[in-house]
């Protein structure tokens, strides 16, 4: 049995009819066609999936889309281009901090979202900020320090 | 479905034993993800706007009371939280991940009443109570007896969790949560909440405490760190701290004396950092350097 | 097949240059910022979930709950009629369809026969093993099916662990075996039993690496589409060699290779537990087949660490004979290998064989001798994860070094200097065969001391010791044979890589390469390669892998290979285009490096091909399959082979901090020297060593896959399974040493030296830090639970006070 969800997805309104089981993750990658949002565990384990709930980061496969209704939700596909990179992307690119890229989108909003509430953090305070975006690939230390980095270079 | 009004949520769990509140969903969408929880319906209360937080004051209750659909990102960084029940915003702050925090509830964490959450234990610390709703009307069921094993509650299927009230913090009060993880945002093997109050002598005028990795559920821990002499004591000198840890290891014997001994350890190092803070800001809001050490 | 002389002639002048030309740009060795980042960064990339087309089904697996059960009877009805199931499918009705069996195609003396079916027959040997598939509309609505499945068992006994395995009285995986050992293989140098026995020193010890997995972040999966106009299936998967399964999947569905595509995407993540040519992929190209609907299925993250690829589970017993200088006389290593339910196509044999190949390391063992049990259990096949082998092996290698220190009261760094394969003989063949190409491996590991500062910390651990804290360092000397040739594990498959290079009417430069990136920067190194060959801007060039129509064949990316193979194709192909279009500048009266030629030249031999000179070839693009011709596949009477073309080696120490009252393990310094050949692109390799420095770090640290008595896998999910977050991994600092290859391009590849060194480092650090409470570390256990046991085993308790006073 389907509802309708009203929702604004990266500044544009939105109506939906979806299942009430599916999780945001689901709905933002099929339905609207979102692909670079991922999923990594589908359990809130990796940080692979995540999105921004109003300005706040959450993870998209702990949501269901039902609980979105009325909300506002942006995707990595808000951030940036290929052709003119947010300056996190560009520091992550500088910095080498990523491999594969599958943790990369979750990354970049993770670290949008502190550089948010902490304008210039220190390299321990990326890292206990980070520590909830798994990467396999990288080590993590071109991650950090390009968040450090994009700190830094911030007004 | 998202519930209206608290008497609709109320109205469809008596009605279904098979459904269950989602509030957060950090706790409960890993159980559904792996087919571990199947509920008919799920009853979406995030819309019943129990996000209040109630100062104590004179003329009101002598008790902090926090809605229990208030985020734990709030949880950690409200200044009514940190002054009143800081203790309450150093176990919110080790939580998880920022995303977690964005979006779990005190009262879910509270009623999901998983064995090592830290909100749980940093509530019964506090001599605290939850206020539940149901069919039967309103009652107010002390948190240390909430959690009755793992993810178990004396809640009736149909209550839905709306308060939790904790006491707020006296004069001279220090407070530390201590937990020890393999990775720092694992689920901790042991934590130890402990918050206390000095008298003019220096000496301990009230004690709360409890800790996880003892039992399936919070284990107080007042009665065992009095026996060990803490309202005794001048000052958290070594041989205290090791009888508090000796004595917090023997009451996690016989469920895992591995977690046990480290909650003992856990125990040893809240207290010294609670009476630190008690003496030196009156207010302790600090964290304990969470699981690094 | 092409070879290089020795030493090779990078960066000389080409002969064929008539006129000195102006300088030449040269990438290779440039920290070039990589081309593939921009999708990636944005979201824009295409992963295997990220192909909708129309029509899309799904499917979904059910697998075996038990560990060990005879299937009775499979009931599909209630799942059939579940509305939007288009589709159940057993093993019967796959071989009714015409599927093929799988078979090992091992040829080693006395291997067991094995063949199994894309699904299981009618017996289940592992928790997790796919019994039935279900095709849907929505996955979700497969996997309600799944469970509407109505199967029934005859549980049997079930076998964990190697030890349960080889009892005599143990349940039998393969009745007709005899024995649950799939393998059993020796080698034994004449004399080495007298010598050992004769040694003036003798050290017998048991070592241990644990189970774990590789668990890229992307889970596997595949999705296959069925042109029966054109008989052709088109396979997309995140392959790591997608030819070679093209091969396999063809087999299976009795298909010409030409009437299969398949295509490798954006890959997030292999590490080996892509390499494999599995159940699934074949699976889902015959129910594409069956169904005449496109079908996907995605591995969830339960799937991925319970039936997918494990890796590591190895025992080894050394007995050691040494001299009072620390000299090894003597060595043998029993290995005893758990390669679960062995049901996968090169199987944990793979990285067992690698094991037993690399028992001396970078060190000359006079006489080394050794036995392969491979057996079989009751859990989750083994197979390909990042090290594939060496990592085992090593730990074995450096944990003998440091207990000989420890025995004779030497520093371990002498120790290893004292057996380190001398400069003097080159190429150098280990007792195993392998052809070692190494620069001066002890001015290497004496350049780590300095880099660092090995004394320093020495002090450090001394001053540490008197204040009752527990400083702890570790040695990892390093010697890894890379590219390898995978025909003794496969039973075939060889040593090669293709590449074609071709220079557009624009000038612009295309490469296309058999190898397959997964993150390993391969758009931008093989760019960089190209492009310094050419005398390009590496912006101009763009390279390509993963489609089996686009390049006709490769071999795709494991076994740190890709530089060497893939870098030398391109080097060789474009090295041949250069060599043209220098000689057609020259017949025009130019020189290729002045402005504006190189795009001339182009249009001329595609364009213009009548001013060619004389005899001279139409266009410009050449395709070349090279091998440095190094290995060879089977072993000789002694079972000695060359199994790889080329050597890295890599010095690496590390500083740890152990807290004994909880275990935790704190990694103050880490450094590595590293001799990879010449470097592309010195940014790739420290990313590659750093990311392969945390998951050896995970490994002793944070990882393990346990099962229960009956074989219930216990890991399940990332809350049980727990890798390095950021909080866990500290920087490794890389120092870079070029020794070039002999192989074209003079790479030596490093993609798994981080892997395999980082174990061993920690492992030996810990138990240098723990040496004051008796602790003796034997096992790549360093979980702080696993600390925490040892050292109350050892007779320490922590004092609470002191501990409460710590930070």
């Amino acid at each position: 049995m389907r509802r309708t969800v009203n929702l604004e997805v990266n500044g544009h309104p939105v109506t939906l009819s979806v299942e009430p089981r599916r999780t945001l993750l689901d709905v933002v990658r099929e339905e609207l066609g979102l692909t670079g949002t991922h999923a990594g565990c589908e359990q809130g384990a990796c940080g692979a999936c995540t999105v921004l709930i109003d300005g706040a980061v959450a993870r998209s496969c702990l949501v269901l889309a039902v609980q979105v209704d009325g909300h506002r939700v942006d995707t990595i596909e808000s951030v940036g281009t290929p052709e003119s990179l947010h300056p996190v992307q560009a520091a992550l690119r500088r910095h080498h901090g990523l491999q594969c890229g599958f943790c990369t989108p979750g990354v970049v909003l993770a670290a949008i979202d502190l550089l948010e509430r902490c304008p210039h953090p220190d390299e321990a305070e990326v890292r206990e900020a980070m520590s909830g975006n798994l990467c396999r690939c990288t080590g993590y230390a071109g991650l950090v320090a390009a968040v450090v980095a994009a700190g830094a270079e911030q007004q | 479905m998202p519930a209206a009004t608290l008497a609709e949520a109320v109205s469809v769990l008596a009605g279904d034993p098979d459904a269950k509140i989602i509030a957060g969903g950090q706790s409960l969408m890993p159980l559904l993800a792996l087919r571990l929880a199947r509920p008919t319906v799920l009853v979406d209360i995030t819309g019943l706007g129990y996000d209040h937080l109630s100062s104590p004051g004179p003329g009101a209750p002598a008790a902090l009371e926090i809605g229990a659909l208030v985020r734990h990102t709030r949880v950690e960084h409200d200044p009514m939280v940190r002054r009143h029940a800081p203790l309450l915003a150093d176990a919110a702050r080790q939580v998880g991940y920022p995303a977690i925090r964005n979006r779990g509830t005190l009262g879910g964490s509270l009623a999901h009443a998983d064995p090592v959450a830290e909100l749980p234990v940093a509530v019964v610390a506090l001599e605290g109570a939850v206020v539940a709703e149901g069919p039967g009307g309103s009652r107010v069921i002390p948190a240390v007896e909430l959690a009755d094993g793992f993810l178990s509650t004396t809640l009736d299927p149909a209550e839905v969790l709306v308060a939790v009230r904790v006491r707020p913090a006296g004069p001279r009060h220090g407070a530390a949560f201590c937990e020890w993880a393999p990775r720092q945002h694992d689920f901790g093997e042991a934590g130890i909440a402990i918050a206390l109050e000095l008298d003019e002598r220096g000496g301990v005028a009230w004690l709360g405490a409890a800790g996880f990795g003892l039992d399936s559920f919070p284990v107080p821990l007042a009665d065992v760190l009095t026996v060990a002499g803490v309202r005794d004591a001048e000052r958290p000198a070594a041989s205290l701290l090791r009888a508090v840890a000796a004595a917090v290891e023997a009451a996690g014997r016989g469920f895992d004396d591995d977690r046990g001994e480290l909650a003992g350890l856990l125990a040893a190092r809240a207290l010294r950092l609670a009476w630190e803070r008690a003496e030196h800001t009156g207010r302790g809001d600090q964290g304990c350097g969470g699981a690094a050490a | 097949m092409t070879t290089t002389e020795w030493p090779p002639k990078i960066g000389a002048p080409d002969p064929a240059d008539v006129v000195p030309g102006p300088g030449r740009p040269r990438s290779v060795g440039q920290r070039l910022e990589r081309k593939e980042d921009p999708r990636l960064l944005t979201g824009t990339a295409h992963y295997l979930d990220d192909h909708d087309v129309e029509g899309l089904c799904h499917v979904a697996i059910a697998r075996s709950p038990l560990a060990h059960a005879r299937i009775l009877g499979v009931d599909t009805a209630a799942a059939r009629a579940l509305p939007g199931v288009i589709a159940v499918v057993t093993q019967a009705d796959l071989e009714a369809a015409g599927a093929q069996r799988f078979d090992h195609l091992l040829y080693l003396p006395g291997v067991q026969p094995l063949t199994w079916g894309v699904l299981a027959d009618d017996r289940v040997r592992f928790v997790g093993e796919p019994m039935v598939a279900v095709v849907a509309t929505d996955r979700a609505v497969a996997e309600d099916a799944v469970e509407l499945l109505d199967i029934d068992y005859e549980e049997l006994p079930a076998v964990i662990g190697t030890d349960s395995a080889l009892r005599h009285d143990a349940p039998l995986l393969y009745p007709h075996w005899g024995t649950n050992e799939f393998l059993h293989l020796e080698a034994e140098p004449p004399g080495l039993g007298p010598v050992l026995a004769g040694a003036p020193h003798r050290l017998q010890e048991r070592f241990e690496s644990h189970r774990i997995i590789g668990l890229p972040l992307e889970g596997h999966g595949a999705q296959a589409t069925w042109d029966p106009a054109q008989g052709r299936l088109e396979l997309v998967t995140p392959s790591q060699q997608p030819h070679q399964l093209r091969t396999v999947v063809a087999e299976v569905c009795g298909l010409a290779e030409t009437k299969v595509r398949v295509i490798s995407p954006d890959i997030g993540g292999g590490f080996g537990n892509k390499q494999h040519f599995t159940r699934e992929e074949c699976l889902v190209g015959l129910l594409a087949r069956i169904t005449g609907r496109p079908v996907r299925w995605s591995q969830d993250r339960t799937e991925s660490l319970t039936a997918s690829v494990h890796s590591r589970p190895q025992v080894h017993h050394v007995d050691v004979g040494y001299d009072d200088g620390g000299r090894v006389l003597a060595m043998r290593v029993d290995v005893i290998s758990d390669l679960g339910n062995p049901v996968l196509y090169f199987s944990g044999v793979g990285p067992s064989l690698v094991t037993v190949g690399s028992l001396s390391g970078g060190y000359d063992i006079p006489l080394l001798g050794w036995t392969l049990s491979a057996v079989a259990t009751n859990t989750c096949p083994v197979g390909a994860y990042r090290g594939f082998g060496g990592p085992q092996a090593h730990l074995t290698t450096e944990r003998v070094m440091d207990l000989i220190a420890a025995d004779l009261g030497l520093d371990p760094v002498e120790v290893r200097r004292r057996n380190l394969i001398p400069l003097e003989i080159r190429p150098y063949f280990s007792s195993g065969g392998l052809r070692v190409d190494t620069g001066d491996l002890d001015a290497q590991l004496l350049q780590a001391v300095d880099e660092f500062d090995y004394r320093g910390w020495r002090a450090r651990q001394a001053q540490a010791r008197r204040e009752g804290r527990f400083v702890g360092i570790g040695i990892s000397s390093l010697m890894q044979g890379t590219a390898p040739n995978q025909h003794s594990a496969a039973g075939r498959f060889a040593s090669l890589e293709m590449a074609t290079v071709s220079v557009f009417p624009d000038g612009e430069v295309r490469v296309q390469v058999g190898t397959k990136s997964q993150g390993q920067g391969h758009e931008t190194v093989f760019a960089q390669v190209a492009a310094t060959a050419l005398g390009v801007d590496p912006q101009r060039v763009s390279v390509s892998d993963g489609d089996t129509d686009a390049l006709m064949y490769g071999q795709g990316t494991f076994g740190s290979r890709s530089a060497v193979m893939g870098g030398g194709a391109v080097t060789c192909a474009a090295e041949k285009l250069r060599e043209r279009m220098v000689s057609i500048a020259a017949h025009l009266g130019r020189h290729l490096d002045q402005p504006g030629v190189f795009e001339e030249v182009a249009a001329t031999a595609w364009w213009h091909p009548h001013r060619l000179p004389p005899g001279a070839e139409l266009g410009l693009t050449a395709s070349v399959v090279y091998t440095p011709g190094f290995t060879e596949p089977t072993p000789d009477e002694l079972g000695r082979a060359n199994h790889d073309e080329t050597c890295g080696s890599h010095m690496t120490m590390v500083a740890v901090e152990v807290d004994p009252a909880t275990g935790r393990v704190q990694i103050l310094a880490a450094v590595m020297v590293s001799d990879c050949g010449v470097v592309i692109n010195p940014m790739v390799v420290e990313g590659q060593h750093q990311g392969a420095f945390a998951q050896g770090l995970g490994n002793v640290l944070f990882e393990e896959l346990t099962y229960s008595p009956e074989g219930q896998p216990l890991a399940t999910t990332l809350l049980d399974y727990t890798i390095p977050s950021a909080l866990d991994v500290p920087r490794l600092r890389v120092v870079h040493r070029e020794t070039p290859s002999e192989t074209a391009g003079g790479f030596r590849g490093m993609g798994e030296a981080g892997i395999t060194a980082t174990p061993a480092a920690l492992v030996g650090a810990v138990d240098d830090a723990l040496r004051p409470l008796g602790v003796r570390l034997r096992s790549t256990r360093l979980r702080a639970r696993h600390l925490r046991a040892e050292v109350r085993a050892a007779g320490y308790r922590p004092d609470a006070a002191a501990w409460a006073a710590l930070a």
